[in-house]
């Protein structure tokens, strides 16, 4: 068993349902469908939630985040449910849980110079005593994920490729020294050149900083690489989870069977499974596949 | 012999901006043979959109055409006259658009809109002859019949894709276009969008020229590749030659960054960002991110070393090589 003190945080039969009504028609949508799961504190790990779009994966994210509630179940964090949280404590979940998102372009205010994305998180969360202590935090953690200041700081967001930006948000996430970073899809914008680059600044903070990571992505490629375990989604429920080796070398759900027999192999000598097979693989899910 | 369906010469695709011109495509040229399944890779900004644009002869201004050939089944396409552009489109060479959502009009029918193509290009049909016809181009792109009667809206994204293949070889065309075509698709159905263009390729004995950037999938698809890096060509080859034995530095990082699902291992991406175009480095424009780099590369800029007629790369390495061998 574990203690419970060590979970960080527990999402315990959480549900998600969206409703939209019209004036005749009521039709709900279970975008997450009961999933529990927990993020020790002791143990940090980086765990992949892989899925097709509409599986819910980006859902669960802003679950965990708190940009959402749940409609069903509750979450805890450090034993506290969120509904129950003080402000003080409200403070202290928002800094220990931050975002990367997917989209690098939209995320910037092009109004500001990439810094302020730096100086509002140390303002808010009072990380620094002062502004030289704050700059050498701000370089640090630009350099760390492969950057450098001289041609980062003082910029405008319009002035840096889209790798930059990601680089930049990994930083600014790294840079409030959080517990759980959930980066949802970081590098399906980026060119395929710079993922590598960003994956492996990903990976190396969590083993820097001992960081826990929920990384929300539909290319099992890139989370074999980086996670430790892997939590398949499929129409808003897990439907298999466990060590990445063991689920991607062993899939015992036809989805998962289905995923990775799609996974375009960079080898022209391993093809694809004959079509036959994968109509075979189709027929045995007992929900359609979003198209 | 197989017969050369796409030609293009010493190719150059200026856009204009107010501090110079920009070079998206520089110098470029090599050739489609039929049935050839052509995947043309290369970073955002590499040039890859601005020369399937340029084959459809879609550059728009600022984008111009300085110098340069394109040929098409015997056709000079930047000498055509407008009429005849219009008719050269969709019956000789078609386009399989990367955002399908906005490619297709959201307030008219897919079988209306496919008839509009139809009709502009001369081809008048009977009602029963046009379901006929739009019955059959849905059984080849793997779609219910029905589909013809639906709006857009009313489709999902690898559907909507599927319909403009199904647009794109309406015509019968000799080359068809795909440019990234499952970039905003699941695997899942990225795989089967893909077997789609395969099967078009069969029953029809179209070219196709798929551009993208995505190595898994080009090595899935394609017998040949194009690797372009700032606008042009660094390396051209059979697929299977290219991932075993990549001879341009640039090919070999690209391939060998891919993460797969076999071993674990530290992720090397490719250092530096890529070049600008409107100041694009001397020599080599690969030489400040490559690994490989030595003395000519700043200066020079590298012949294309031949390999065979359909094969070659352009790299200082190969003349290095040689001297050692010598």
């Amino acid at each position: 068993m574990t203690d419970k003190s060590s979970v960080l945080l527990e999402l315990s039969n959480v549900a998600k349902v969206f409703t939209t009504s019209g004036i005749f028609d009521k039709s709900e949508l279970r975008a997450v469908d009961t999933i529990s799961l927990k993020i020790e504190d002791s143990k940090p790990k980086i765990t992949a939630l892989a899925g097709e779009s509409g599986s819910g994966k980006t859902t669960l994210g802003k679950l965990i985040l708190g940009l959402l509630s749940p409609t069903e179940g509750e979450i805890f964090y450090r034993s506290k449910s969120l509904y129950d949280l003080n402000s003080s404590e409200k403070k202290q979940y928002r800094q220990d849980v931050q975002a990367i998102f997917q989209d690098p372009f939209s995320v910037y205010n092009p109004f500001y110079k990439v810094d302020h994305l730096f100086e509002a998180p140390i303002k808010k969360f009072k990380i620094t005593k002062n502004k030289d202590e704050a700059r050498q935090l701000i370089e640090d953690s630009i350099e760390t994920v492969g950057l450098r200041v001289s041609e980062t700081l003082g910029r405008y967001p319009h002035q840096l490729s889209g790798g930059q930006r990601q680089r930049i948000m990994v930083a600014r996430a790294l840079m409030v020294k959080p517990k759980i970073i959930v980066a949802d899809e970081p590098v399906s914008m980026v060119d395929a050149s710079l993922r590598a680059t960003i994956l492996e600044a990903l990976r190396t903070i969590h083993e820097k900083e001992n960081i826990s990571m929920i990384y929300i992505t539909h290319d099992l490629n890139t989370a074999y690489q980086i996670a430790e375990d892997i939590k398949i989604m499929y129409h808003g429920e897990v439907v298999e989870e466990g060590g990445v080796d063991d689920v991607i070398n062993n899939p015992k759900h036809p989805y998962t069977q289905l995923l990775i027999n799609c996974i375009p192999k960079p080898n022209p000598k391993e093809k694809w499974i004959e079509k036959k097979k994968l109509q075979e693989l189709i027929s045995n899910l007992d929900k359609p596949i979003i198209e | 012999m197989s017969e050369d369906i796409l030609k293009i010469n010493n190719l150059f695709v200026n856009y204009k901006t107010r501090q110079g011109d920009v070079k998206a495509v520089n110098n470029l040229s090599f050739t489609l043979e039929k049935g050839d399944k052509f995947g043309l890779v290369g970073e955002s900004g590499s040039g890859k959109t601005t020369l399937a644009n340029a084959i459809l002869r879609m550059i728009k201004p600022p984008g111009y055409i300085p110098s340069g050939d394109i040929f098409l089944d015997g056709t000079d396409v930047l000498n055509l006259s407008d009429s005849d552009l219009r008719k050269f489109r969709s019956t000789s060479v078609a386009i399989v658009p990367q955002a399908a959502m906005n490619a297709l009009n959201p307030v008219r029918r897919v079988g209306q809109q496919m008839n509009d193509a139809f009709r502009d290009h001369g081809v008048k049909l009977s009602k029963s002859d046009l379901n006929y016809r739009l019955g059959e181009l849905m059984e080849t792109v793997g779609l219910r019949s029905d589909v013809p009667n639906l709006f857009p809206h009313e489709l999902s994204g690898g559907m909507k894709q599927r319909v403009s293949i199904a647009m794109a070889v309406s015509l019968n065309p000799t080359l068809i276009i795909a440019d990234e075509p499952t970039s905003a698709l699941d695997v899942v159905v990225q795989r089967q969008v893909i077997d789609t263009l395969d099967q078009v390729k069969e029953k029809y004995g179209a070219t196709i020229l798929l551009v993208g950037h995505d190595m898994g999938l080009m090595a899935q698809f394609s017998n040949r590749l194009g690797i372009m890096y700032a606008g042009e060509l660094v390396e051209v080859g059979s697929s299977d030659k290219i991932f075993s034995k990549p001879n341009h530095p640039y090919t070999e990082i690209l391939i060998s960054s891919l993460p797969d699902t076999k071993t674990k291992r530290k992720l090397v991406g490719i250092p530096g960002l890529p070049p600008t175009l409107l100041d694009p480095p001397t020599g080599c424009k690969f030489h400040p991110r490559c690994p490989k780099v030595f003395d000519p590369c700043s200066d020079l800029i590298p012949d294309k070393e031949i390999i065979d007629n359909k094969s070659f790369f352009s790299c200082h390495l190969a003349s290095k090589n040689r001297a050692k061998v010598k």
